[in-house]
């Protein structure tokens, strides 16, 4: 392979690694090309070291690297068996999910289309829109309104934290350095002492969301209220669960909702089966408590609570959830529906670690999570 | 175009200052070396991201400039704070009149106080910086971190820019309790340092306790790869081998099958919460001391 040839390659494999969704910029790939071209006799573990610490940003890329390294640059070679049980799982997981669903609206849910009746709700207006139980929204017009109403909502819980620390008159910490600055004229000696205050900063919110068939009527709008909340605080975290659970965050942060729902559905991250809540949650506690949860975390579970695992399962990954958060609200569309009742059982097992139960069928009842959480 | 001088070694020169590393991250720091960026080390507690700094140190034979993140540090604490004390008493030291060059005066050289920041970047001799448990700190902090990491100098808003003497070999650690930047990770090397094989812990407890006879260390190994697999809040890190290993010749133990008892009452060093000692019951135990033997 002469120099050209080389140096095609070499871009094509960073191109390989930006649809992979490496961060890999021109320093990166010239950097890349220096350290190949500095080995004497290179060699394919040699090589594979360096690029992977040039052109990984965290565990998961870490974790694929090479696979995508061999595939590319040795393709004839016998496939590299993955290195650790994570990305087992992440095969294993890909092989199982359905590629012809979709939960949103706008797309076509012959579920959702079958089973929401036209009633008297009338969802012509903001108020009514926002009492009306998402079932019955079967207006196309009337359902973007209400997810337009819920991603709004949501988003006023930025109005409830504030910025970090602000220079003010009075207080209870005084700031030497502005201090100082406005007593000069008085030779240094602080008369008119200046103050700093700390201000809360917007809460750590996870979301995890249950994605699963029998949420199908409700996510629509839940989804437009869980991306409210991840724009609203932006150190927040989102995951998809239905029998497998999906770091979501940076498709909620997508600037067009519908490039969000296009990668939702191409990802294949919804799913027209049944749940395992604590299957999902005990994968979430293995592979990103630690990185999303901390004490003043707040986390939401939005599911109606129908599980296929045991209840005494949920209830210990719960209790793990717990330790390590400041807070669990859970949002359940059953709770708000005279006719519809939630699996008892695991509700009743939650019950000791979650602190809210709210029902979320409509706008309105979405309302109090705001308010709910502390702080 | 820049020259790579690969380091070959630099492996021997880490084992010889108490530091067994594999290939990838040897490799890594070679890279770091070459390259001149700033080094992004992330994997669970206790896996040796701090002591790879410590060893870099004694091997360059340069200062080691420590950083301790930790929520709320701010520019004051890790860059510089200005000497209130002493721009006060120069003030009171000085006539009343008070002219502009004197406001200049009490915010220049002589009345700062250099932090860990600053004082890495005024080394005449590249130090290593290292900048421990980066996700501690707030996002606020981390964008701070960015001019720093990029340019290696950094701004005060009374003086100017401080530009760096040398560049310092900075080592960020990270234990994953929050996701980082970007930005920050775009301006890195990045190395996730795993729990090591059986082989590699071997070397460590051999070149940690080189009295250690070669049984009872394959033993523990053995033993405590196979307490990782368990399913543990808090695995096991290289310290509480360490530790764990030390206490075991310390108590004269020779084989680690015939000491069971002994062995059980001293999980104290390995299992640091009350689950994980629920967890690891007599059967478990007994599963363990099979994969040891």
């Amino acid at each position: 392979m002469n120099n050209t040839q080389f140096s095609d390659r070499c871009v094509e494999f960073v191109h390989l690694l930006r649809n992979k969704g490496h961060i890999v910029g021109i320093k990166e790939l010239i950097d890349s090309m220096h350290i190949i071209s500095a080995f004497k006799q290179p060699d394919k573990h040699s090589t594979l070291l360096s690029l992977r610490s040039l052109c990984c940003r965290n565990k998961d890329e870490w974790q694929q690297f090479e696979k995508l390294f061999m595939t590319f640059w040795y393709p004839n070679a016998s496939a590299v068996e993955p290195n650790n049980a994570f990305q087992n799982i992440e095969t294993a997981s890909l092989k199982q999910q359905d590629k012809s669903i979709s939960g949103f609206a706008g797309t076509t849910t012959s579920l959702f289309e079958t089973i929401a009746d036209s009633t008297d709700y009338a969802a012509g207006k903001q108020n009514t829109i926002s009492k009306a139980d998402f079932r019955f929204l079967n207006n196309h017009e009337a359902m973007r309104e209400a997810e337009n109403l819920a991603e709004k909502l949501a988003l006023q819980l930025k109005a409830r934290s504030r910025a970090q620390r602000k220079i003010v008159m009075k207080g209870r910490r005084m700031d030497m350095r502005h201090t100082i600055r406005r007593n000069m004229a008085h030779g240094g000696t602080p008369l008119h002492p200046v103050f700093s205050i700390q201000y809360k900063k917007p809460p750590h919110l996870v979301i995890l969301h249950d994605v699963s068939h029998s949420m199908t009527w409700n996510n629509p709008l839940l989804f437009r209220f869980a991306r409210g909340l991840i724009k609203a605080c932006p150190e927040s975290e989102a995951f998809v669960f239905h029998t497998r659970l999906f770091c979501v965050t940076k498709l909620y942060r997508e600037k067009s909702i519908q490039q969000m729902r296009n990668k939702l559905e191409s990802n294949n991250y919804l799913w027209l089966g049944g749940t395992c809540i604590a299957e999902s949650l005990k994968y979430f506690n293995q592979n990103y408590a630690k990185t999303t949860l901390r004490n003043n975390a707040i986390v939401i579970i939005i599911s109606d609570g129908f599980d296929t695992d045991s209840p005494e399962y949920l209830a210990s990954q719960l209790r793990l959830i717990k330790s390590k958060s400041k807070q669990i609200i859970w949002l359940n569309p059953m709770l708000g529906r005279k006719t519809h009742t939630s699996d008892t059982k695991t509700l009743l097992a939650a019950k000791p670690f979650v602190d809210h139960f709210i029902p979320a069928h409509s706008v309105d009842a979405l309302r109090s999570v705001i308010y709910k959480m502390t702080l | 175009m820049l020259v790579f001088k690969l380091m070959s070694n630099l492996n021997i020169e880490l084992q010889t200052n108490g530091y067994v590393p594999d290939s990838a991250l040897t490799t890594t720091l070679e890279l770091m070396e070459n390259l001149g960026r700033p080094l992004l080390i992330e994997g669970d507690a206790g896996v040796g991201k701090t002591s790879i700094a410590s060893t870099l140190s004694k091997i360059h034979d340069c200062e080691l400039i420590r950083l301790q993140c930790y929520e709320n540090l701010d520019v004051q604490s890790s860059v510089y704070e200005w000497n209130y004390s002493k721009q006060l008493l120069w003030i009171n030291s000085q006539n009343n009149q008070k002219t502009e060059h004197d406001i200049n005066h009490i915010f220049s050289q002589d009345f700062l106080l250099e932090r860990p920041l600053l004082k890495a970047i005024q080394q005449k001799k590249p130090p290593i910086l290292l900048i421990d448990e980066i996700d501690r700190a707030d996002e606020a902090f981390e964008a701070f971190l960015l001019e720093l990491l990029s340019e290696f100098q950094i701004s005060i808003p009374e003086l100017g820019t401080i530009k760096a003497e040398s560049i310092p070999r900075v080592i960020i650690t990270s234990n994953g309790t929050r996701e980082l930047s970007d930005a920050l990770r775009r301006r890195c090397l990045y190395h996730y340092l795993e729990y090591p094989d059986s082989d590699r812990e071997f070397l460590i407890i051999e070149q940690a306790l080189p009295n250690i006879n070669k049984k009872l260390n394959r033993q523990i190994v053995d033993f405590i790869q196979a307490l990782r697999a368990q399913d543990l809040r808090k695995n096991p890190g290289i310290a509480e081998t360490l530790d764990w290993s030390a206490a075991l010749i310390g108590m004269g133990v020779k084989d680690l099958v015939e000491s069971k008892d002994l062995i059980s009452k001293t999980l104290s060093c390995l299992l640091k919460t009350q689950e994980d000692c629920e967890l690891i019951n007599n059967d478990t135990l007994e599963k363990l001391f099979n994969t040891a033997s």
